[in-house]
């Protein structure tokens, strides 16, 4: 399991996951980094024999196998059963850097797994496709295949398409019995996407059309974002976390202590209802005390994080 | 026959030259060239990653650690990507720094005088200059301490970070009969010593491995280019022009990197002829192999041209997965203080970057900031002539780990390693960011980043400070606080009580003060803390004032009431400890 403290004050309805067709938005500060929540969804999901559909915008794969190990789930198997999906969009994601296909050792999958859009004018650099696919696929040697890559494209909708493949592709090829296997899909930072050139509607308008396809698969989108202070000044930074925080049905909210550093605490985190948990509770969907909202502190040890009300740090107690 | 025998480590052999494994992660580390920045990136700068260093103003001491990261890539025989637009690169090639003990290797063997700093000169000197005055020193044997003498067994206080002494005299006999090549690949040193006051050998150069890439060259083809492009884009395709072909100064740089990474096969990934048979992955001897190393001199200055804002968030991003995956890593200095509002280009305080800065360091793996006391609008400088100038740590690598290596492996970012762990603390885990404030000396002869502290008033100093007021802390909480130090008291004031809890944790006497904090925390409205100014802070802002300094009679008392007879033995022994520091800054 992921972290045995923090698990209490995750939605209680379906235990170690959370809810299908939900939303969970985090939000981290340079200072205070939220990636370790990432880890723990993912173990929890590997754990509990699920999908899970990592896109690794900031991240690469040995890191999250890396600390997978130390929280012990072993994502490489995974990746070889089909629970775990990786896509890269860390290499080719930006123009800048699509030029790094033509340099790719062999063929990444016998079937185009990488979604490029001819029409564009990164069709300039799928030209030379046709000399490398003539060429023969000789080194397949590895077991695991290389993970699936996003190019890049000038338009956010094709980053969708792919992704709705890869989600469909791993949906589909672990449907075995009458109950269909949850899903999650985890995007590492958001914020990335807002870096690298997309607008903030584009980027908004990417997480509504996850959100409501990994409900389709009974799934449950996780985010990233980075919502600093000092962010709040970008129009489309502060836009792009509100915007967020206005979708998700549960927010983290993750940050430094406001007094600053500690050597037992290293940060606290906000559990918070979203819009859609409010709704939903409206509706009468939700359970009382499902995800009680409250503060906080935590610590992050080697391969465990400590989560304990605030006042309750070991230097104290 | 012993069963005992001497551990050879083996694996070190299979490591590239002038690399070592992270004690922590096992991440592959190169060094910087400055023992204490690698300190505090946890060992050494990880291969594969980037890290930011925000420059100085008025002063050039963010390209002086780029020029120690790239003489050392250039000692460890590492392939050196060089990238200035302001300055010819060529120019900062030449201008790198010399090898300790390799110009005047004649004369040292002579005169027989280790030549390693001016500071230890200093020392020596002092000590000399004590004993004849028959004063009492701490580091000569026969003046034990009579009064607290439990704690003449603790560790020296020391602020900075000691290299390794190299091995002289080998390089002694050495130099004199074979070039510098000729050294075995585990024999070069992870970190060597520099020498400021010398250049680089014309030797020394002729064997670097360099790649210079002239960005302001580069922006007159570019734009030449973009001239001719405009000429014949009639006849040309249109989508071209906006799209990949368009001109641009960030891809253009980006190509040539990237193309130098390929051609040098630094790339794991990225193949130089992608039609010939992949090779096995482990074949290639990694003792052959060595680091590309990129400096970017003052990069997305005045002089870098672009086109909007993203170019440098996507050369960043781009650059960060070209560089996961091989064997390079970057170090980019950039002049934050063009990017700033007024008045956070005044801060002192190392919280306040502008958005694009901060939104730069996302897409970095490690950021550090560099602020010298000559480009400071502050007369801060004036209460702290030791050093030059402050060094603030936003952000250190966390690589295949949930926490940064950092935090348990630098003795200069957290005082957990340094020995503070006395009874009653638990030593175990580090803070997420560094509890010391970061100050930087820059001796006639090396760049070190030691423990800020002021120099204590009136002779007896806490052992460590925070000195550094925040720039939230305004003028009249600073007189808030001045006034709560002289009553050693703030009780009732909630205002004030946080913003000394927050001075007060970095000090040491952290079992109170984490308890205090975390009652303040807690929200509790009867949580009445008795939280005492640290006396460091309140004489910074004194001076910052210009008000005279006005004694340590609360800091005595603060010492006293805070931590009870625990405290006033730390306080005791700080100042004992700081005997031999307080005669080093002159003040």
């Amino acid at each position: 399991m992921g972290y045995a403290s923090l698990e209490p004050h995750l939605p209680s309805s379906h235990a170690p996951l959370l809810p299908p067709g939900t939303f969970l938005s985090i939000s981290d500060t340079q200072a205070s980094d939220g990636n370790f929540l990432l880890h723990h969804f993912i173990s929890n999901y590997i754990k509990a024999d699920q999908n899970v559909v990592l896109v690794g915008l900031a991240g690469i794969l040995v890191h999250y196998t890396m600390v997978g190990r130390k929280l012990g789930v072993n994502l490489a198997t995974a990746r070889t059963k089909g629970n775990f999906q990786f896509v890269d969009g860390l290499t080719q994601l930006t123009d800048y850097a699509a030029p790094n296909k033509e340099y790719l050792a062999k063929p990444t999958e016998p079937k185009p797994a990488t979604i490029t859009s001819t029409a564009t004018p990164s069709s300039t650099t799928t030209t030379t496709t046709g000399a490398r696919i003539a060429r023969p696929a000789a080194a397949a040697a590895t077991p695991p295949a290389p993970p699936k890559v996003l190019s890049y494209s000038p338009k956010l909708v094709d980053l969708y398409r792919a992704l709705e493949e890869i989600i469909q592709d791993a949906a589909s090829k672990t449907k075995t019995g009458p109950s269909q296997k949850q899903l999650v899909l985890i995007l590492d930072d958001l914020s990335v996407l807002l870096n690298c050139g997309w607008s903030c509607r584009d980027v908004l308008a990417l997480v509504r059309y996850l959100k409501l396809l990994v409900a389709k698969f009974n799934g449950t989108l996780i985010t990233l974002v980075h919502a600093d202070g000092l962010m709040a000044e970008e129009v489309s930074q502060d836009g792009l976390v509100k915007g967020v925080f206005y979708e998700a049905d549960y927010i983290i909210d993750v940050r430094g202590l406001d007094s600053g550093g500690s050597r037992d605490v290293h940060g606290q985190l906000s559990l918070l209802h979203g819009p859609g948990y409010l709704l939903r509770q409206r509706l009468g969907q939700v359970r009382e005390n499902e995800w009680p909202a409250l503060t906080l502190h935590y610590k992050i040890l080697d391969n465990n994080v400590e989560v304990f009300a605030k006042g309750y740090s070991s230097g104290v107690l | 026959m012993s069963s005992f025998k001497k551990r050879v480590p083996s694996a070190q052999a299979s490591l590239p030259a002038g690399c070592r494994l992270s004690a922590y992660n096992g991440q592959v580390l190169i060094s910087t060239g400055v023992p204490s920045l690698d300190d505090i990136l946890g060992g050494g700068l990880p291969v594969g990653t980037i890290l930011l260093i925000q420059e100085d103003r008025q002063t050039s001491y963010g390209q002086l650690l780029l020029k120690y990261f790239l003489r050392q890539g250039i000692v460890a025989g590492d392939k050196c990507v060089v990238v200035s637009g302001d300055e010819s690169p060529e120019a900062i090639v030449r201008s790198l720094m010399g090898i300790a003990g390799e110009e005047s290797l004649e004369s040292q063997v002579q005169t027989g005088v280790d030549n390693r700093d001016d500071e230890d000169e200093e020392r020596r000197q002092r000590r000399k200059k004590a004993a004849a005055a028959g004063g009492d020193d701490e580091d000569s044997e026969q003046d034990r301490l009579t009064i607290a003498w439990r704690y003449s067994g603790l560790k020296k206080f020391e602020s900075g970070v000691e290299a390794r002494p190299p091995a002289i005299s080998s390089r002694v006999g050495k130099a004199g009969s074979t070039t510098e090549p000729a050294l075995t690949p585990s024999q070069i040193p992870f970190c060597e010593q520099f020498d400021l006051t010398t250049r680089i050998s014309a030797k020394a150069l002729e064997s670097a491995d360099t790649t210079l890439i002239d960005s302001g060259e580069l922006q007159k083809a570019v734009q030449a280019s973009d001239s001719d492009l405009e000429d014949d884009s009639d006849d040309d395709l249109a989508p071209s022009a906006s799209g990949r072909n368009q001109p641009d100064l960030y891809r253009n740089v980006l190509d040539k990197i990237r193309e130098t990474l390929i051609q040098g096969g630094f790339s794991t990934t990225l193949l130089k002829d992608p039609s010939a048979p992949a090779p096995a992955p482990g074949a290639a001897g990694l003792a052959e192999r060595h680091i590309c190393r990129i400096g970017i001199n003052s990069i997305a200055s005045p002089s870098w041209r672009s086109k909007t804002p993203h170019d440098l968030y996507k050369f960043l991003h781009a650059l960060r997965g070209l560089l996961r995956f091989s064997f390079g890593a970057a170090v980019i200095t950039i002049p934050a203080h063009l990017y700033g509002t007024i008045d956070q280009r005044h801060a002192t305080d190392g919280s306040t970057t502008s958005p694009y800065i901060h939104r730069l360091e996302q897409l970095c793996d490690a950021s550090v900031r560099i602020e010298s006391f000559a480009g400071a609008q502050t007369n801060a400088s004036s209460a702290a002539s030791a050093y030059h100038g402050l060094f603030h740590v936003h952000k250190v690598p966390v690589l295949n780990a949930l926490i940064p290596s950092s935090t348990k492996l630098s003795v200069l970012l957290d005082g957990a390693a340094k020995g503070s762990g006395g009874p009653g603390q638990s030593g175990s885990g580090g803070s997420s960011k560094g509890v010391n404030n970061l100050g930087f000396k820059v001796r006639r002869k090396r760049f070190a980043i030691e423990t800020f502290h002021l120099p204590p008033e009136g002779g007896v100093g806490q052992r460590r400070t925070s000195a550094e007021p925040s720039s939230g802390s305004s003028s009249s909480s600073l007189s808030e606080r001045k006034k709560s130090s002289s009553s050693t008291k703030s009780s009732s004031n909630p205002g004030p009580v946080t913003g000394s809890i927050k001075k007060a944790g970095s000090s040491e006497e952290r079992s109170v003060q984490s308890r205090a904090r975390s009652l303040g925390l807690g929200n509790k409205p009867s949580g009445q803390v008795d939280v005492h100014s640290v006396p460091g802070a309140s004489g910074m802002a004194r001076k910052m004032m210009g008000l005279p300094p006005k004694g340590i009679q609360g800091a005595v008392a603060s010492g006293c009431n805070t931590g009870g007879s625990e405290a006033g033995h730390k306080h005791s022994h700080g100042g004992a400890g700081s005997g031999a520091n307080s005669s080093l800054l002159d003040f």
